[in-house]
């Protein structure tokens, strides 16, 4: 594949843009750009640190990524709606049933129910990694409630301000369509005409940024905690007045364990009471599904080639970074006997935590860790340590190079043309500021960049 | 474009809320501005009178952190950064009302607020037009990006009660509470459910020249009651 970047990055108009850092900054800063962070149970809000140096991908390649994506996304919500209804891919032995049973996602209150359009995952954050050969590799599926397109989309907004020529020079792919490719599918979804909300946890979440930026650029009602009602299985937004307007899809920022104070987490004041009754009944389109932890779930990741073979019949074109599962016998005495060099990550765990990486530790933790993996093999999945491609950013007044993964996002059940889905022509660059570090997440000091899908 | 118009409970107690913290940022400045100038020749203890005024207890021992208290310090809640946050507490859950851009005049003073303070800056009077110019922006825009009637008449209702409560608090001349209230009417007609009916008519008749310059303590005391207990949002 094509290397562009060092091309792009020292041309005159490139230069503008990078030396616009701290103009974005500030803009960023203006528009209140920020996500929120809780340190030994105190909330602080952070900005979220840009870096002007885009991700830069080709065209061709962009074309071999957006036919992956579509391709995986659409097996996930095959496996989905097989999880919850015929089971065909337990049935045929693909998928160890004990990997659906057991994960922390699956939700038997899900069995037999038809969502509007039969789509659970409406908005999927696909994680990946190029690597210093060119490949692309997956390194997890977000489905349940993936977050990061306000980013990219804002930033775009402000270096096209401030950096024009950059822009005028470089054919590249707007990606400031998110909200309308958003809107479409929640309008496709929606169910008894409606009005699409973005239910919010409120201004304590983390992202609560994005909740209420997509929702200005929408058009969507932010809604929170208790604006909501169950009628007769119908949800109702309540106004000022007591007046009631008709809900057809809530794009949900908040997690299945909470949305319904009366069918899951009891003590819950983030939801709707009876919300799951009304999603049952297909009154509402609740976006994205109950139920997805099941296939995110790390240790699923492991199967998502072979559900792509399964149920599309196809290769896979897209591949997961080279994992096991101590589950296997085979894999069971290689992550043992290699586990110095693995990663070892805790399915349970997400936001870049429990993640290990074995070179990192001590012959004495090595053992202990061992130990956890016979005594709770479900728990863990090995990966070899992918030697990704390292991306430049600027630190201070120079440009050094750090780890970088993107986020692509792929939106199902829209109107048109590939059954309503859509890879949006962006996605969330993350890097880790730490140069010793592999982690890029948010929550963990890592910045951002923009990501250039090339027009040509 | 939004696609719906209805406003729920809670985004109208804190379009409500905006405009009052607004307006109150906006006369603070305005206030503190001339203070500080009478306590260059004239009382250096001014600033007690405007501290008693606005409700606030005097704190600091000397002139200089006079002045940067009652702009700086957030554990304060008479200064001006306190009231800035208590802005953006209310603005940033309407983003989707009030959009980005407008947001941004929050942003911004806050910012330049919290940085100053951070990095021990004495307030001068550039700081202080900065953050009035972006008062008055906000409220530009507003004008300028927000269409809809009822998301306007609530943060103005704000503003105006706002309004009425510095005048009464710092005597200001019967005219402008007048003016105010007469406009306050205009958004009754409005959004009339917005108001307690019973309060808002013995405002009206309490609110006389006559009775407003001759009324003491008791009177003033009175009229906050009711201006503050005016609107049911």
């Amino acid at each position: 594949m094509l290397d562009t970047s060092v091309t792009f990055n020292t041309s005159p108009n490139m230069q503008t843009l990078i030396e616009s850092r701290d103009s974005v900054n500030r803009w960023l800063e203006r528009y209140g750009v920020r996500f929120g962070v809780y340190k030994n149970g105190i909330f602080n809000e952070q900005f979220f640190p840009f870096d002007s140096i885009p991700r830069v991908i080709p065209r061709k390649d962009w074309d071999i990524l957006e036919k992956g994506l579509v391709q995986r996304v659409k097996a996930l919500n095959a496996f989905l709606w097989d999880i919850y209804h015929d089971k065909s891919i337990i049935k045929d032995g693909i998928v160890p049933e004990e990997f659906v049973y057991s994960s922390k996602g699956y939700m038997p209150e899900c069995e037999g129910i038809d969502p509007v359009g039969k789509v659970y995952s409406h908005i999927s954050g696909i994680d990946l990694v190029e690597g210093k050969d060119g490949n692309w590799f997956i390194l997890e599926d977000n489905l349940r409630i993936p977050s990061g397109a306000s980013y990219p989309m804002i930033a775009r907004e402000i270096t096209r301000k401030v950096s024009p020529t950059t822009f005028i020079d470089n054919s590249i792919a707007d990606n400031r369509d998110y909200p309308e490719i958003l809107k479409d599918m929640m309008d496709t979804m929606n169910a008894g005409r409606g009005i699409n909300v973005i239910l919010t946890p409120g201004r304590y979440n983390s992202a609560f940024f994005e909740h209420s930026y997509l929702a200005e650029k929408t058009g969507a009602v932010l809604a929170f905690p208790g604006d909501m009602t169950v009628e007769d299985d119908i949800v109702w937004y309540t106004g000022l007045y007591k007046e009631k307007v008709r809900v057809g899809a809530i794009y949900r920022r908040v997690s299945d364990e909470y949305l319904d104070p009366l069918a899951f987490e009891a003590s819950s004041l983030l939801g709707v009471p009876n919300l799951f009754q009304a999603y049952k009944k297909g009154n509402v389109a609740v976006i994205n599904g109950f139920g997805n932890g099941v296939a995110d779930d790390k240790g699923i990741y492991y199967f998502v080639p072979k559900m792509v073979k399964y149920y599309l019949g196809e290769e896979p074109i897209l591949h997961n970074a080279p994992t096991y599962l101590p589950y296997y016998k085979e894999d069971y005495d290689y992550i043992l006997a290699n586990i110095g060099k693995l990663v070892i990550k805790d399915v349970s765990e997400a936001g870049g935590y429990g993640v290990v990486f074995g070179r990192d530790l001590t012959p004495e933790k090595l053992e202990e860790l061992k130990s956890l993996i016979v005594e709770q093999p479900r728990r863990w999945i090995a990966q070899e340590v992918i030697d990704f491609k390292d991306l430049e950013i600027i630190e201070g007044e120079e440009k050094v190079w750090r780890k970088a993964d993107l986020r692509a996002f792929v939106v199902s059940g829209g109107s048109g043309d590939n059954g309503g889905v859509r890879v949006w022509k962006s996605g969330l660059t993350r890097f880790s500021r730490n140069p010793a570090s592999f982690v890029v997440n948010s929550s963990q000091g890592g910045g951002f960049k923009d990501t250039w899908i090339m027009n040509v | 474009m939004k696609t719906s118009t209805i406003l729920s409970p809670s985004k109208a107690n804190s379009l409500y809320w905006l405009g009052r913290y607004t307006e109150r940022v906006y006369l603070e400045l305005h206030l503190l501005r001339l203070c500080f100038d009478k306590m260059i020749d004239g009382d250096p203890q001014e600033y007690g009178k405007y501290l008693s005024a606005i409700g606030g207890v005097s704190r600091y021992p000397d002139q200089a952190s006079v002045i940067n208290g009652l702009v700086h310090d957030l554990s304060n809640p008479a200064s001006v950064i306190s009231s800035v946050e208590r802005c953006n507490d209310n603005a940033v859950l309407l983003r989707d009302e009030i959009k980005s851009p407008t947001l941004g005049y929050i942003q911004m003073p806050l910012e330049l607020l919290r940085q100053n303070a951070k990095n021990g800056i004495e307030p001068n009077v550039d700081e202080l037009q900065t953050l009035t110019d972006w008062m008055l922006a906000f409220w530009g825009s507003i004008e300028e990006r927000v269409y809809d009637d009822r998301v306007r008449t609530i943060l103005k209702i704000g503003k105006l009660i706002e309004h009425i409560d510095m005048n009464v608090r710092f005597d200001y001349k019967f005219y402008r509470i007048e003016e105010a209230f007469k406009a306050l009417g205009h958004c009754k007609a409005e959004e009339p459910r917005a108001f307690n009916d019973e309060v808002t008519d013995e405002l009206r008749e309490m609110l006389t020249e006559e009775k407003y310059t001759d009324g003491g303590t008791e009177y003033k005391n009175k009229l906050l009651y009711l201006v503050g207990n005016a609107v049911v949002l």
